[in-house]
């Protein structure tokens, strides 16, 4: 309730009502999102087929983490700038939306299995950076992350359904 | 047959009017387009900033487009 309270207010915030009515603003915001999203997802699939010894397997490991984490975590920062101004814009219904809470827990999810694995995993990449197949634990952060990253992108297309489904 | 004609055509086809007489058909299509546009975004930047110069420049740009297992769909590269 005391979130509920929270976005009414921040929804009837003139930003918030000028975004929302905006004709060309949100349009260009949302294009934003939808292209750092692709930059994201993208990189960070790269990555985790890596973790899984299906593509790249010629290169370590490392260097392949090292060369796309930086585009990587650049379209996750874009993508979460706009993406919070698409909640700004009409914030209720967001926070109404089973599909957008579906997302954010999805996406806290897969923040937690990248947080994990550079805790773990990935202090010792020096003993499978090698490996065209990297151990078994590995593999299993970077199944989770594409399974994670495949609820993430299906949710947020689904949010705009809601409506239409459930209203 | 002019491109009106054509249109009209497949927008009364079967199988259109079927999908768009179910909820989910649109949706579902939707979100793989989404999720291939997703892959293809990544792939297509990795190998276009190797052109450039800006990243990967240890590995030869013919090496970045395939993979030595053959290559896996959008992710190879």
């Amino acid at each position: 309730m005391v979130l509920f309270r929270f976005f009414e207010w921040l929804g009837n915030t003139p930003w918030s009502v000028a975004l929302h009515e905006s004709r060309y603003v949100f349009l260009f915001v949302l294009m934003l999102h939808v292209l750092t999203v692709s930059v994201f997802v993208g990189t960070a699939v790269m990555i985790d087929l890596r973790l899984l010894g299906r593509t790249m397997t010629h290169v370590p490991a490392s260097q392949v983490i090292a060369r796309l984490v930086p585009w990587s975590e650049a379209g996750f920062l874009v993508m979460v700038v706009t993406g919070s101004l698409l909640f700004y814009a009409s914030p209720l219904a967001r926070y109404e939306n089973v599909f957008f809470r579906l997302k954010m827990a999805a996406l806290v999810m897969a923040l937690l299995n990248a947080w994990l694995f550079r805790r773990t995993a990935y202090r010792r990449v020096a003993d499978w950076d090698l490996d065209p197949v990297p151990p078994r634990r590995v593999r299993v952060a970077g199944a989770l992350s594409l399974a994670l990253l495949a609820v993430i992108i299906t949710s947020g297309r689904m949010m705009a359904y809601s409506a239409y489904w459930f209203g | 047959m002019s491109v009106l004609e054509f249109c009209r055509w497949v927008q009364y086809s079967a199988p259109l009017v079927a999908m768009r007489a179910s909820p989910w058909v649109f949706p579902v299509i939707a979100t793989i387009h989404l999720m291939g546009l997703a892959l293809i975004g990544g792939a297509v930047l990795v190998v276009d900033l190797r052109l450039l110069g800006w990243g990967l420049q240890a590995s030869p740009w013919r090496r970045s487009r395939t993979t030595r297992s053959g290559g896996c769909g959008a992710g190879s590269w």
